[in-house]
């Protein structure tokens, strides 16, 4: 995106992850250690995010993916796992964080906008690949039986 | 000192870090003040009556875990108190396990469903206090003992709905066991609880479908012996077509030396058929004198996720088989929770099955000390008994189009320390094998999150999560060193790894370990092989195979 809030996010990346990844795991139902496998895994994953706002649209859709593929099978509904960029727009209203200037909240205002839409696209893709899922399973119990149909 | 086990200071470190019961870090919450809240997703169909009615089970009936009402018989829970007392006085681990637990919380975030969930009631000492907290209640002893622990509570159908939850979110994959100083078996608490709900007709029709299947022809599916046939020799015709080798199968043979049990989804679901073809090879490269039953045509037992004595049951046709065909000893394919069953409870059900003979290698002459009771041999220390006396003409290279990690199956894994053989088979076989992380496998191996009966499409949601953790070892691997083929040897596997893998690491492939060893073995009289058991093409194997010609 290169936009002048994009390279504040980079410089602020460590105290802004600590605080968003902290509000995301509060979507689970208890808080979880930072070590486990899922809080590892989403600790990753949005600082992926994170760096795609200095990032290519390639990187940025790959980290979209990522993260929904996580929040998709979460008992969350779709309008709270989409909040999470609402949470991070919360974050980066923090004065800490330097973007004041009405051009840079316009901006990030404007990105995270297109964000939880091409993330709600991801997440709903998401939602879809777990129905084929069920259906591949199928198939492959029938294997034998629809082999046979098929000879 | 242990290689893994922790330091003092780490200890210290965790205890003063994590959040955990014992420090009142849920200080917002009692444990069981939610709810529990059935939607699409997060419960798996109840059992169709007729179904109940032909195992001879309680209350059949038509219901839904979404119904207020769930139809429970008149005086239920008087039902489920006699359960109680009549388990407690037969099974005396269940005992133990419920008046020793301290809540120390070691067990609580090693449950692949707690870390892939986050709800706290699947954390293993959550789970079994769903039990604990009744039995305090109802039990006066206990009660007297455990007097100011806090969490008693009445038996109340909202306590049922939640048994029904949670039981049905462990797949008694045992991994919090390892962990617990006490050495506590939660899944054994799980395996009471769903007992104790099977007596008032709380069901699961994954589950009571392939018992009853079992129970009827032999197998889960309710394949009938002539279809059960049918499959076998048709995968023999694919054998034909890709090596021109031509095995033979036999079935039901009175006399053989070895009689064959594996999985049924070997017999009929994709990738497991695979596996099936790489038994099939083996046997007649070994000229190995088996037959396979066409009624004991099931290595599985659902029964064992259902209730002790359809456990034995489904255990024993087994046995019956082999003592009707007159066998010497039996071999068993890649399962689970056959294993679990075999191993740790097959000789004070069934056993000692004194009318068979202490398993011995017809091949080798090895004989197999540690069946010398149930006097069955797993496929994986059979195989590697042969490539260790060098039996086996294998070429590695033809399954270089793969590369490899190994899932420990959890029954196999730790219901019976298999750890070594299935590897030394593997990395006999391939050329690329990469091992996942240390605290994933092995003893520690996590679940595929599908086990023990709840691999049913419409939990796919709960399954993805609590598959999360193997997905997240497996990504390592992946990232690390381009590893495709996720390689194991439980038939549950093999039929759900693929969608969680398909989800979660799309591009990794499930194999079974035999599947490899059908690519690797050279045999007698084949024409040019270029494609493996699925027909995939091995890649950089034509180029070989031209140059030596």
């Amino acid at each position: 995106m290169n936009k002048e809030y994009a390279g504040l996010v980079r410089e602020n990346k460590a105290a802004i992850i600590d605080r968003w990844h902290q509000v995301v795991l509060g979507y689970l139902p208890e808080k979880m250690h930072n070590k486990t496998p899922l809080a590892g895994a989403l600790l990753d994953i949005l600082g992926e995010v994170l760096d795609s706002f200095n990032g290519s649209e390639g990187a940025r859709s790959d980290a979209l993916s990522n993260i929904t593929r996580v929040l998709a099978v979460q008992d969350l509904p779709p309008s709270k796992a989409m909040s999470l960029f609402f949470d991070l727009k919360a974050i980066l209203k923090d004065p800490a964080f330097g973007i004041q200037k009405k051009k840079q909240w316009d901006e990030m205002q404007a990105d995270m906008e297109r964000l939880t839409l091409q993330a709600f696209d991801s997440y709903m893709a998401h939602r879809e690949k777990i129905y084929q899922l069920k259906v591949e399973e199928s198939k492959r119990q029938a294997f034998m039986m629809s082999g046979r149909t098929r000879a | 000192m242990p290689k893994f086990a922790p330091k003092l200071s780490e200890l210290k470190k965790e205890l003063e870090e994590k959040p955990s019961l014992v420090k009142g870090d849920y200080p917002d919450k009692e444990l069981f003040d939610t709810p529990v809240e059935f939607r699409d997703g997060n419960w798996c169909y109840p059992a169709k009556p007729e179904l109940v009615e032909e195992i001879g089970f309680p209350n059949p009936r038509k219901w839904s875990p979404e119904d207020d009402d769930w139809k429970l018989p008149e005086g239920w829970e008087k039902i489920i108190r006699d359960g109680m007392k009549d388990r407690l006085e037969r099974f005396r681990s269940f005992k133990l396990f419920l008046d020793t637990c301290v809540r120390c919380g070691a067990c609580a975030d090693k449950c692949h469903f707690f870390l892939g969930t986050g709800d706290p009631k699947n954390m293993p000492v959550a789970r079994a206090e769903l039990i604990r907290s009744v039995y305090r209640n109802d039990f006066p002893l206990a009660e007297k003992i455990l007097k100011g622990f806090s969490g008693a509570r009445k038996l109340t159908p909202e306590v049922i709905k939640e048994w029904h939850m949670y039981f049905h979110q462990c797949t008694e994959c045992r991994r919090c066991s390892v962990f617990c100083p006490f050495g506590i078996d939660t899944a054994e608490i799980t395996m009471m609880g769903r007992e104790l709900l099977h007596l008032i007709g709380v069901n699961n029709n994954w589950l009571l479908g392939p018992v009853a299947n079992c129970n009827r022809t032999g197998n889960h599916i309710g394949i009938e012996p002539h279809t059960f046939v049918q499959n076998v020799e048709s995968l023999a015709e694919d054998i034909e077509d890709l090596t021109g080798v031509t095995v033979n199968p036999t079935f039901n043979r009175k006399g053989a030396e070895v009689l064959f049990i594996t999985p049924s989804g070997d017999v009929f679901a994709d990738p497991g058929v695979y596996t099936m073809m790489g038994y099939l090879l083996l046997f007649e490269h070994i000229g190995l004198d088996y037959t396979i039953s066409t009624y004991a045509s099931e290595g599985g037992n659902f029964g064992f996720f259902t209730s002790n004595e359809m456990a034995k049951k489904l255990n024993a046709k087994m046995y019956h088989e082999a003592e009707r065909l007159g066998v010497k000893w039996i071999l068993g394919g890649e399962c689970g929770h056959m294993w679990r069953v075999v191993h740790q409870y097959m000789d004070t059900m069934n056993g000692p099955a004194d009318f068979l003979e202490q398993p011995a290698s017809p091949i080798t002459g090895t004989v197999f000390e540690n069946a010398a009771s149930t006097k069955m041999v797993h496929i994986a220390e059979f195989t590697a008994d042969l490539i260790k006396n060098g039996k086996l003409k294998l070429d590695p290279k033809r399954n270089d189009h793969l590369k490899t990690t190994f899932h420990d199956s959890c029954n196999v894994a730790r219901g019976m320390g298999m750890f070594e053989e299935p590897r030394y088979v593997l990395n006999s076989v391939c050329n690329t094998f990469h091992e996942m992380p240390e605290n994933t496998i092995r003893e520690q191996t996590f679940c595929c999150g599908s086990g023990s009966g709840i691999n049913t499409e419409e939990f796919m949601d709960i399954r993805l999560r609590g598959g999360f953790p193997r997905a997240n070892a497996v990504r390592h691997v992946r990232e690390r060193h381009d590893v495709d083929s996720l390689v194991t040897i439980c038939a549950i596997d093999r039929a759900t790894l693929p969608a969680l893998m398909n989800y979660w690491n799309p591009g990794v492939s499930v194999y079974g370990l035999h599947e490899l060893v059908g690519n690797a073995l050279v045999m007698k009289g084949e024409i040019k092989r270029t494609e493996d058991l699925r027909e995939d093409p091995m890649a950089g194997f034509e180029d070989e195979e031209e140059d030596e010609d």
